[in-house]
């Protein structure tokens, strides 16, 4: 569905994608991922035609270069920050449904499927994050395109409005649609993408499906214990007899380094042997530390 | 480029510039003022059924200098920088329409309101007028009226020429808010200065003077408004007789257009391909 | 007066049947007795009465004797394009009812309508004067009386045309009544003691132009669309009153009226408007003991008001209402005029740009009217800077004047007793503007258009 072969992008001296090559099959949802800075967005506005570039991007065999118009009509779009003219939402469906030539009864379906219709009237600025996002949802479904293209989603939600706008996506991925979207989250990935891509100074430096992602990258998380003074010792000790080796104190408690899968087995151990733990914390592994990681590896 | 795309920004642009609280309050101003102008003058046009060019037409030339070409110049500058800096052009993009679409419908869509707001300054006075007995020359008012729209034309492209190369709303408003000032005071007094200092001929001025495009609406609207060229001194003298009281009008007329269309054509030029990584 | 009498007692002799008198009658009319004026001329003697029907008469007519001419029913002489058509060359000769056309078109030996070569007391009288180069010549004429004739002169540019009155020489004339159209001039060369009123000249070059002619009279004569309303010359004690300059705006020229070494004018209670510049005076007066005085006039819509060399002295130039004129009182190159007076015996004139006030409600300004614009001081200086008059640059110069007033210039005019009203005389009372239903429907229009968009645009 979608093919990138040798995409450069270049702003004065920055080169921000340096010969990016994926492709992603039709139904197939790819995870764009990287630190800020990395081209994934520069990356997706070349693949929406929004920017400039040179190398070669096609959409359902359409040159976006050379098809402009039915390249773009085949995907919708849900940006980073949703901005929108100063209208009232209904119009500003309206307003793209005309660009988009959708029949205006559909401006009243997307309005129900993301749940503003009770918010049509209001105008655009008057709307919370939330509800922008799911406006600039709408209107990325507005002609039902074959392709959903969305740049770091989630990254302005609240926790509530994260997880119903996450569930939006997952459903239209399960009508077998294609699903393109950037983050720098894993658990994002988990949750939607089939296969990941990693970007680094503009440069694609892994890929790989999620499932096997930490695995097969080593990576390890964090845990951080709340416990009294008194048992970090004996903790310690615990977890070394376990086999935890990683265990060391931090004024507070401990920090516990662990392959991800291995987390519940920790706690279990030491709420076994009665550690009384006050609270817990655990700390995924960054986007840096992914980065480390691949870089170390090789990939 | 399809005419469909083209006319969704219009409408887009030309409903945001009319709920536009500024633009409004530019219009009421402008008709307000072109209302009292032709009302004030009006009072004392005609001595044993002579009335003179004098005030009425003057005010109302100086009326359309300075605020036309404000309006125009900014409603230009910031019609592309300001999507560009809140996004809003990205987004656009993302969707089936083109820049050259983007463009055509964003000159015209704010082209009308500000044609629609001289049209409705000329035409209050012109009630005014037309009911006070004063001078009742439809042509000479719609020729002038007409200028005044070219006008516009030629200062919103210039504003959208400043528009294309500028990232931020802000910055092209202090650029538009400049050349205003260049066109309607700084431009004049750096002539006329150079002509005090050096002695300059009166080709030399008449050329200078043609490259201003308020300048040439306002030789052009006398010349329309008046039959007495000669009120421009040996300039508009030479320059009538150089190439005819017609030819002049359509040299004039011709200046103007070439005002709005070629900052227009490397403005479009610009935005569709020179400036492509610039969204 | 004998010429009168004479047609007098002809038409009594007429009406009674009684064909005895010492002054004969002769009749032209295409049927005959004469065909033709010439004819009646050789057979007329000096005191008959040549009484000539209409017609066209096809040639070119000599008067050699003291005749009375009397045209019926609108007789044409024709010229056929060629030479002078009536040459008057005895004095006393009456000319009346006459249409004469078709002079040749040669400026060199001055083909004329009508030429009175030493006719002293002619009468010239309700002739219509068409396709001509010159209209109506007087060489050596005193005394001569030309009223209500219409001269319309040659299509021709302006160069090349003849003028529509000319005297040569001719003192002691009247011209009253008569309309000149597209003529060069009506031109005066060493003719005193002339009064000229009534007349109406329009689309010529100098309505009224002469030099050496003094004591003149001017009264009621309307000069429109001329290039020049008149320019005088070397002349002495001329009045003018109640005459109308208008739309006399000729290409570098464009007076109202323009002074050249004229003394002791006296002008009032005349109209100067719409012209390029409303009055112009160059060296006038000319002698030292000489004053001109111009009041009462309304000086009105011009582009200069009143234009003066700078070496201008001894005008009086007071109670006239300069309104609305570009610029009011221009100093030819720039600089300050000295030596004339704006004001006399607490009164001065009208200035419509006047911002001052009457406290004691006396019709006079309290604080002095200058003229003092800065940018009107630039374009003085440098009238290759004209082409910036209503710019708002010309603006912004006065209000940087008025902001700074080291930048002023020295007034050019001061006028210490600014009357605080207009006086425009009666006699040029205007109706008052017609309503204007063409500019209503096409401005209604374009009211109502935009409001009726934005209202659609805004409920949307």
């Amino acid at each position: 569905m979608i093919k990138v072969k040798d995409v450069t992008k270049r702003f004065g001296n920055i080169t921000a994608v340096d010969k990016a090559c994926f492709s992603l099959n039709a139904g197939e949802s790819l995870a764009l991922l990287g630190v800020n800075g990395a081209g994934k967005s520069t990356l997706i506005k070349c693949v929406l035609g929004i920017l400039d570039y040179s190398g070669e991007i096609t959409l359902n065999g359409l040159n976006i270069k050379e098809n402009e118009k039915e390249a773009k009509s085949l995907a919708g779009y849900v940006p980073q920050e949703p901005l929108f003219y100063d209208m009232r939402t209904r119009d500003v469906l309206g307003f793209f449904g005309s660009i988009r030539r959708v029949r205006s009864s559909r401006v009243d379906e997307v309005l129900d499927l993301v749940g503003l219709k009770e918010h049509e009237r209001k105008s655009t600025s008057e709307l919370s994050g939330g509800m922008r996002q799911r406006l600039s949802f709408a209107i990325a479904l507005l002609s039902d395109p074959e392709v959903l293209i969305l740049d770091e989603p989630t990254s302005n939600l609240d926790a509530g409005a994260r997880g119903d706008f996450l569930n939006l996506i997952k459903e239209y991925k399960n009508k077998g649609k294609t699903v393109l979207f950037s983050s720098h989250r894993l658990d994002e990935v988990d949750l939607l993408a089939d296969r990941a891509l990693f970007m680094e100074s503009g440069k694609v430096v892994f890929e790989g499906r999620p499932e096997n992602l930490q695995e097969l990258l080593g990576l390890k998380i964090t845990i951080n214990l709340v416990v009294p003074q008194g048992s970090v010792e004996r903790a310690i000790g615990i977890l070394a007899r376990e086999g935890f080796h990683n265990a060391e104190s931090n004024g507070r408690g401990l920090n516990i380094e662990t392959d991800s899968k291995q987390r519940v087995d920790v706690l279990k151990k030491l709420l076994q042997e009665e550690i009384p733990i006050s609270d817990f914390k655990i700390q995924e592994p960054s986007m840096e530390n992914i980065i480390d990681r691949i870089k170390e590896n090789g990939y | 480029m399809d005419i469909k795309n083209v006319l969704l920004i219009v409408r887009k642009e030309a409903g945001e510039s009319i709920k536009n609280r500024w633009f409004l309050l530019y219009t009421i101003c402008f008709s307000l003022l072109a209302l009292l102008v032709l009302f004030l003058a009006s009072s004392r046009s005609e001595i044993a059924g002579y009335s003179g060019f004098g005030k009425t037409a003057a005010s109302l030339i100086n009326l359309v200098l300075l605020f036309v070409p404000l309006i125009a110049l900014v409603t230009g500058a910031i019609s592309i920088s300001s999507e560009r800096e809140n996004g809003t052009l990205s987004y656009l993009l993302s969707h089936p329409i083109t820049k050259s679409e983007i463009f055509v419908g964003k000159f015209i869509g704010t082209l009308i309101p500000i044609w629609f707001s001289i049209s409705l300054g000329f035409g209050l006075a012109g009630v005014g007028v037309a009911i006070g007995g004063g001078e009742g020359d439809v042509s000479k008012y719609i020729t002038t009226a007409f200028l005044s729209a070219l006008l516009a034309a030629s200062l919103l492209s210039i504003g959208l020429l400043v528009s294309v190369y500028s990232k931020r709303a802000s910055k092209s408003i202090g650029i538009a808010v400049f050349l205003w000032l260049l066109f309607i005071i700084l431009g004049d007094l750096g002539i006329m200065g150079t002509t005090v200092a050096m002695g300059l001929g009166i080709e030399q001025v008449f050329a200078l003077a043609l490259l201003n495009p308020a300048e040439v609406f306002k030789i052009a609207s006398v010349l329309a408004l008046s039959p007495r060229f000669e009120i421009l001194g040996p300039v508009g003298i030479y320059a009538v007789r150089t190439f005819g009281k017609e030819g002049v009008f359509y040299l004039l007329f011709g200046i103007m257009l070439l005002w709005t269309l070629i900052p227009l054509g490397y403005a479009y030029l610009a935005f569709t391909r020179f400036r492509k990584e610039e969204i | 007066m004998a010429s009168y009498i004479s047609v007098l007692v002809f038409l009594t002799a007429i009406s009674t049947s009684v064909a005895v008198s010492a002054e004969t009658v002769h009749i032209v009319s295409p049927k005959g007795p004469f065909t033709s004026i010439s004819q009646a001329i050789l057979s007329a003697k000096s005191g008959d009465t040549i009484r000539v029907n209409g017609g066209t008469y096809n040639e070119h007519i000599i008067v050699d004797k003291t005749l009375n001419l009397i045209g019926i029913n609108e007789p044409n002489i024709d010229g056929g394009g060629k030479g002078t058509v009536v040459l008057i060359k005895a004095p006393g000769v009456t000319f009346k009812g006459f249409h004469v056309s078709g002079s040749g078109e040669s400026l060199t030996v001055e083909d004329t309508g009508i030429v009175l070569d030493s006719a002293q007391g002619s009468i010239i009288e309700d002739n219509y004067l068409h396709d001509v180069l010159f209209g109506i010549y007087l060489k050596n004429s005193s005394g001569t009386l030309i009223r209500n004739n219409t001269i319309v002169g040659k299509d021709l540019p302006i160069p090349v045309r003849g003028d529509g009155i000319r005297l040569w020489y001719s003192s002691k004339t009247k011209i009253l009544d008569n309309t000149i159209t597209g003529a060069r001039d009506l031109v005066m060369w060493w003719s005193g003691d002339t009064l000229i009123k009534g007349n109406k000249i329009e689309q010529g070059r100098y309505g009224l132009h002469y030099m050496y002619s003094d004591n003149n009279v001017f009264e009621d004569n309307l000069f429109i669309g001329n290039y020049v309303g008149g320019f005088l010359m070397y002349s002495n004690n001329i009045k003018f009153h109640y005459n109308i300059f208008a739309l006399n705006q000729g290409p570098a020229t464009g007076y109202g009226i323009g002074f050249k070494d004229l003394d002791d004018i006296v002008a009032s209670e005349n109209l100067f408007i719409d012209n390029r510049i409303g009055i112009y005076m160059d060296n006038s007066p000319h002698s030292v003991d000489s004053w001109n005085t111009l009041e009462d006039n309304v000086i009105a819509f011009n582009d200069i008001g009143i234009s003066l060399m700078p070496s201008i002295q001894r005008n009086i130039i007071v109670s006239n209402s300069f309104i609305d004129n570009v610029e009011q009182v221009e100093v030819r190159g720039g600089g300050v005029l000295a030596g004339n007076k704006w004001f006399e015996e607490n009164k001065g004139n009208y200035w419509s740009d006047y911002r001052g006030y009457d406290e004691d409600k006396d019709g006079i300004g309290e604080i002095p009217y200058k003229a003092e614009s800065l940018f009107e001081g630039l374009i003085d200086s440098n009238p290759v800077l004209r082409i910036f008059i209503y710019s708002p640059v010309a603006q912004a110069i006065e209000l940087a004047s008025d902001a700074f007033p080291v930048m002023k210039p020295a007034p050019k005019v001061t006028d210490n007793y600014p009357l605080m009203s207009s006086r425009i005389s009666d006699r040029f009372d205007s109706p008052k503007g017609k309503f204007s239903l063409n500019l209503f429907i096409v401005s209604a229009f374009m009211t109502l258009i935009p409001l009726f968009a934005f209202f659609y645009i805004i409920r949307r």
